[in-house]
């Protein structure tokens, strides 16, 4: 998984692959909601079933960007 | 062959026997399937919640897969917070929801509901089945996710049409999904580990449920030996280093012990297992273990550094990191630098003791425990339902095995010990299977009376009845001015009747001298049989640290022992 820091020292990027199965959008949506977090850019290009490409962008400190990685690692649907 | 023959037969090949549920329209088909075959045996619960919590009591006491089954919209909504439960526990079971005809998706059809997003938050993979040729590869990837790395519930909503449709082609390759890749402990930081553990002045080990779900006990409890060091366990972790074991501290956290929680507050390395530091263990997470160095063993790295920061994170199954570890300090020559340590939280142990054979009438919880630690057999399995009840027991009641403590530990589920009781019956049926309840829990559940009396799976209920709700009376004491509202039950039902009314036989106690025939009764009982126990409802036995205070601030209850503070001389 690839990170790229914006200009804003707390506004993170992330960038992965899925393979986009029933409800992987609601999965990586979850992981932020649930923690009370906002998207603020949200990436999504693949076909049914098939490999998909996501950025998301979001605004949290260090230790939260870890655990939302760590969190997007465990995701089945990922294409690691 | 179609599909609900696929599902069971993909189920079979796992090596399922038996299923917990309800039927309903959208899943008849597969019921009709379950009825031609005899390979796998469907335990008919009285509500899907109790098929869910079954299954996870079956999955908890033997480790194997639990299954459940509810009809679309209601009866997969009703399996809800049980597969919510299973999360929160990281229990490996499988939920079967049935679904409206795949044709009437979307268009509001009679009991349909978007129970495949609903659970989505609260599984760890969730599955749509709309045709029946996908059942034997869904399921094969279902019983992997479910039971490898850290375990958890997986969700498969069917539609109806996917029941009965031909399986024309047989496909069980499992889908190419992100699964678990076990890796080997870090060698380097295996050795850091042991070193920093042979050199602590002041060691402390804690277990949490990753080590009871790694059937790690032996590995964990030879290392607290050969390291001489005290052990903590969570409730999930009950048994896996034997309840009255020397070194074992037991419980820390809100309802803890205090020696345990001032251990843990003065130590200099804490090697932490398979634990999550729920806020309920930590408190306030600033004086959790503020002078250790943490050691955190986990198959989950998303918990490093979640709730407590790791001065040394190894990510591993529970038994091998332990398995290591242990290798490194036998092999390591030893000097004993914690004895002075040793003796100083032997002695707060010593002081950390109180009196729970109390002749008090009503009967007091801890006497209750008392009892049952005196007279239920090694193999005994404890469950319990959620409130006082519960915490007098994870406290006091000394579990000397792994697997045979279950409690809804993260959920904290009123209504989860009866059916899960009925599941490690199924589970275990030689084993004598005992709930630990209290009467506002069990009449959230009291149906599955029923279920354990027509499929014969006879557990026994030892019911702590107090006439409240009472962790909410102390509550509402300690926090709300004894301003007490909705927490006083009054004395109905009449347990005795209610349990004879399914078919089980019951009994009352009144007299702390009757429990221990009583309960020597309830563990040979081969019918349902319930201990209906009337008890005080006062909190006076049990030590509190209050919502997100300090565990070593503990409020403690009229007959708790005072333990001196500060005692390690650390601050
Ligand atoms: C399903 C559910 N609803 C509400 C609660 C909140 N709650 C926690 S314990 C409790 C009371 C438990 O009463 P009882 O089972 O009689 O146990 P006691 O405290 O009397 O031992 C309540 C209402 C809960 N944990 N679970």
């Amino acid at each position: 998984m690839q990170t790229v820091q914006l200009e804003s020292r707390r506004m993170h990027t992330l960038v992965f692959h899925v393979q986009n199965n029933h409800g992987v959008l609601q999965r990586i949506t979850g992981i932020f909601s649930r923690r009370g977090l906002y998207l603020t850019q949200f990436y999504f290009n693949g076909r049914p079933n098939g490999l998909t490409e996501v950025q998301v962008s979001f605004e949290a400190d260090e230790r939260m960007r870890e655990h939302i990685e760590r969190q997007i690692e465990k995701l089945l649907d990922l294409v690691p | 062959m179609n599909g609900s023959q696929a599902l069971i037969e993909s189920m079979r090949a796992q090596g399922q026997k038996t299923l917990f549920g309800i039927p309903g329209g959208a899943v008849l088909p597969l019921y009709d399937a379950l009825s031609q075959q005899s390979d796998v045996r469907h335990v008919f619960t009285r509500h899907e919640q109790g098929a869910v919590h079954a299954a996870q009591g079956f999955a908890r006491a033997s480790g194997q897969t639990g299954v459940c089954i509810g009809t679309s919209g209601p009866g997969a909504t009703n399996l809800v917070t049980g597969i919510a439960d299973a999360y929160m526990d990281s229990t490996n079971i499988i939920a079967l929801m049935g679904q409206v005809p795949s044709q009437l998706l979307g268009k509001d059809a009679f009991q349909e509901t978007d129970v495949f997003s609903m659970t989505l938050p609260l599984t760890k993979h969730s599955f749509k089945v709309m045709q029946a040729s996908q059942f034997p590869s869904v399921v094969k990837s279902a019983y992997r996710i479910a039971n490898t790395g850290r375990p958890g519930p997986v969700a498969i909503e069917m539609t109806k049409d996917a029941l009965t449709a031909p399986v024309t082609e047989w496909g069980d390759r499992e889908l190419a999904l992100n699964y678990y890749v076990p890796s080997e402990p870090n060698q380097d930081k295996i050795r850091q580990a042991a070193l920093m553990l042979l050199e602590a002045e002041r060691p402390m080990m804690l277990a949490g449920g990753g080590v009871t779900i790694a059937n790690a006990g032996a590995e964990f409890t030879a290392l607290a030996e050969a390291l001489m060091c005290f052990a903590a366990t969570t409730i999930t972790a009950k048994g896996v280093i034997p309840g009255d074991h020397p070194l074992c501290l037991g419980q820390l956290g809100m309802h803890g012990r205090q020696v345990t929680n001032h251990a843990i507050a003065n130590c200099d390395v804490l090697l932490a297992v398979g634990t999550r530091f729920s806020d309920r263990i930590t408190g306030r997470i600033e004086s959790f273990a503020p002078h250790a160095k943490v050691i955190h063993v986990d198959i989950d790295p998303s918990e490093f550094n979640k709730n407590v920061d790791a001065f040394l994170a190894i990510a591993a199954d529970a038994k091998p990191g332990l398995k290591e570890l242990l290798r490194h300090v036998l092999a390591a020559q030893r000097s004993d630098r914690s004895k002075a340590w040793r003796e100083k939280v032997k002695e707060l142990d010593r002081q950390c003791s109180c009196d729970i054979a109390r002749d008090e009438v009503p009967i007091r919880a801890e006497r209750v425990i008392h009892e049952l630690n005196r007279h239920l057999p090694e193999n005994a399995i404890v469950c319990t339902e959620v409130g006082h009840h519960q915490m007098y027991a994870t406290h006091f009641f000394k579990s000397r095995k792994p697997r045979h403590f279950i409690t809804s530990a993260g959920a904290g589920t009123m209504g989860f010990g009866l059916p899960a009781a009925i599941g490690a019956k199924a589970a275990k049926p030689e084993q004598p299977v005992i709930d630990v309840g209290s009467e506002g829990s069990l009449v959230m559940v009291c149906q599955e009376m029923a279920t354990a009396v027509t499929e014969k799976l006879p557990v026994s209920v030892c019911n702590l009845n107090n006439g409240w709700y009472a962790i909410v009376k102390q509550w509402q004491k300690l926090f709300y001015d004894g301003r007490y509202i909705a927490s006083k039950l009054g004395d109905v039902p009449d347990w005795v009747k209610l349990t004879e009314s399914f078919g089980g036989r019951a009994l009352r106690v009144t007299r702390p001298s009757e429990l221990g025939d009583a309960i020597k009764e309830a563990a040979r009982s081969e019918e349902l049989f319930l201990l209906d126990v009337i008890t005080d409802s006062s909190d006076a036995g049990m030590p509190l640290v209050p919502p997100l205070g300090s565990n070593t601030e503990m409020a403690l209850g009229q007959s708790c022992p005072t333990v001196e503070r500060n005692y390690f001389g650390v601050r």
